[in-house]
């Protein structure tokens, strides 16, 4: 299912004096099982184009397509998208809205036409991978969980019908550093198996570790799209946004900075630790 | 006299059958004018705990005294609260008023200052988070960082001494953080009140006086950032994980590159890195 948006805009309010352009003339493809990250300021769009690609709100100018067929073309089956396509919006706790855990998860599946052990079942495997044992929480109400603990729950809802596309926004905030690395590795093995994950977030090691590719937006413009590592390679043009890089390449651009000879393609955190001690060797053998 | 004095603090969220989500006997003292960072896996009773000091929760078992009232006796509750305030971590949830100088007012209004005299507390509290001016803007075209600020201002405008972030930077960009980071360290350093935030970032750990670990509704260790921050196997046992430049440093290590000292920051990591070329 790949995604193309072909020369979207959108506006905000048109025809009032709170008109705001949200986007603007935004082309981009997402080939199927693609893992990218959006960047950019608050305000800057972001949270727009992932509404857009949900049919959520509809384009003022350009197409979204998704497997190849315009999402807001007359009798296109939106519901049929929406059980392939998942968003996790920034505060997910506010997505919980059931009493208790089990039938919250299960919403999702509720017009699905599986059988109920079918959906139990499911249930029980979205919870365990974000890493709540089911007997322990399926009749819990929401009010007995903790903040972190209603993200996880909100997030196994968006994973119970097993999407073939999975957006994030801001998805790790919040969550503890054990927890996050699990449901990092949860969404990474979800991508390996095909899905296409889209990860908007302001956490740029998170991006640095895990996106193939980055989006960067900034007044409503696509400026700058690229494999991980070219995006990043541009540290002063990042900074100068605003937004910055990921901390290892931060780092192996201040190594630089101090005259030290190190390699500049770095972006995740292991890309840092085997630089350091593949230099470290050729040092010690001349 | 210590900012909070908590002795043997249990609370139960009283439901059954629930997962435990309470505190189990904590005792924990904050000296004034100290920052204080608390570290915990998500339920490990963070929130619950900070609850307790501006009187959110009642005391179900212990004793506690915040800035030296009895937080058990319901007439000190107000002045208690107006000691110690609290900025949340969702910005857009803590407004009152869709004007910034008003929002500020509320806590003013509510502990009955003088009319004539809330204009003057009002704008006094804006420069202390380095907002001098924004008292006619509109709260919601603000970024988050100043949306976070404000809520602080909100704070600081009734005169609390103690403040409480409950992950107040989680959901801001990288410059809101900044800017909520700032004003808080200035507020610490300048004007001496006692900050006590929860973080799930080790990085703003590493700027505290002292770091205190929860986990399961207990406290596991309290320290100095770099006795807490480098002491793996206790980070791992509370469900967190070092800062990156300790992380590697042990990574290193392992891989048989020595650097001279554990560094906590990134300058610092940079410097030690430096060294070995």
């Amino acid at each position: 299912m790949p995604i193309v948006l072909e020369n979207v805009s959108f506006t905000y309010g048109t025809g009032t004096p709170f008109e705001t352009v949200a986007l603007r003339e935004i082309d981009l493809r997402i080939a199927d099982g693609e893992f990218v990250g959006v960047m950019g300021h608050t305000g800057c769009g972001k949270s727009t184009l992932i509404q857009l690609m949900a049919g959520l709100l509809t384009p003022a100018h350009g197409k979204v397509m998704i497997d190849g067929a315009d999402i807001n073309g007359k009798g296109y089956p939106l519901a049929n998208l929406r059980q392939r396509l998942s968003i996790i919006f920034q505060y997910p706790e506010c997505q919980i809205f059931e009493t208790t855990m089990e039938k919250d998860v299960a919403f999702g599946l509720k017009h699905s036409g599986l059988s109920a052990p079918e959906i139990q079942a499911k249930v029980c495997r979205a919870l365990e991978s974000v890493g709540f044992s089911f007997e322990e929480i399926r009749s819990l109400s929401p009010l007995e969980l903790s903040g972190g603990e209603k993200r996880r729950v909100a997030i196994a809802g968006a994973l119970v019908t097993e999407p073939q596309i999975l957006i994030l926004d801001e998805p790790v905030a919040g969550i503890d550093p054990v927890g996050r690395g699990d449901f990092l590795k949860l969404v990474s093995g979800l991508n390996r198996n095909g899905v296409t994950v889209l990860m908007v977030s302001h956490n740029t090691d998170v991006l640095g570790d895990y996106a193939e590719r980055i989006l960067v937006l900034d007044q409503g413009r696509l400026i700058m799209d690229g494999p991980t590592r070219s995006v990043f390679s541009d540290v002063e043009k990042l900074e100068k946004l605003r937004l910055g890089v990921c901390r290892p390449r931060k780092i192996a651009h201040l190594l630089k900075e101090r005259g030290v000879q190190f390699p500049q393609d770095i972006v995740s955190y292991e890309d840092l630790l085997k630089a350091v001690i593949k230099s470290r060797k050729s040092v010690a053998v001349s | 006299m210590k900012a909070i004095a908590g002795h043997d603090i249990s609370y139960s969220y009283a439901s059954p059958g629930s997962i435990e989500l309470s505190l189990t006997g904590v005792s924990i003292e904050v000296s004034s004018g100290e920052l204080i960072a608390i570290l915990g896996h998500n339920g490990s009773g963070k929130s619950t705990l900070v609850k307790h000091f501006n009187a959110l929760l009642p005391l179900q078992k212990g004793e506690l005294a915040v800035a030296g009232m009895d937080a058990k006796d319901p007439s000190l509750l107000w002045e208690l609260r107006r000691k110690c305030g609290m900025v949340f971590q969702n910005p857009d949830n803590q407004f009152v008023s869709s004007i910034v100088d008003e929002d500020i007012a509320f806590g003013l209004e509510n502990y009955d200052t003088p009319a004539e005299r809330i204009p003057r507390k009002v704008e006094e509290a804006l420069e202390s988070v380095g907002m001098p001016g924004a008292g006619k803007r509109s709260t919601h075209m603000l970024s988050g960082g100043q949306k976070q600020r404000i809520a602080l201002a909100g704070v600081l405008a009734v005169d609390a001494d103690i403040i409480i972030f409950d992950e107040a930077t989680s959901m801001l960009d990288p410059p809101g953080k900044r800017e909520v980071m700032e004003a808080v360290r200035r507020l610490h350093i300048r004007e001496h009140k006692t900050v006590i935030m929860i973080s799930h970032d080790m990085e703003d750990a590493v700027f505290a006086d002292r770091v205190c670990v929860m986990a399961d509704g207990k406290i596991l260790a309290a320290g100095t950032p770099r006795e807490i921050l480098t002491d793996r196997s206790l980070l791992a046992s509370a469900g967190l994980t070092p800062p990156l430049s300790v992380q590697i440093y042990y990574d290193l290590c392992e891989a048989g590159v020595e650097l001279c000292r554990c560094p906590l920051t990134e300058e610092e990591l940079v410097e030690e890195l430096c060294r070995l070329y």
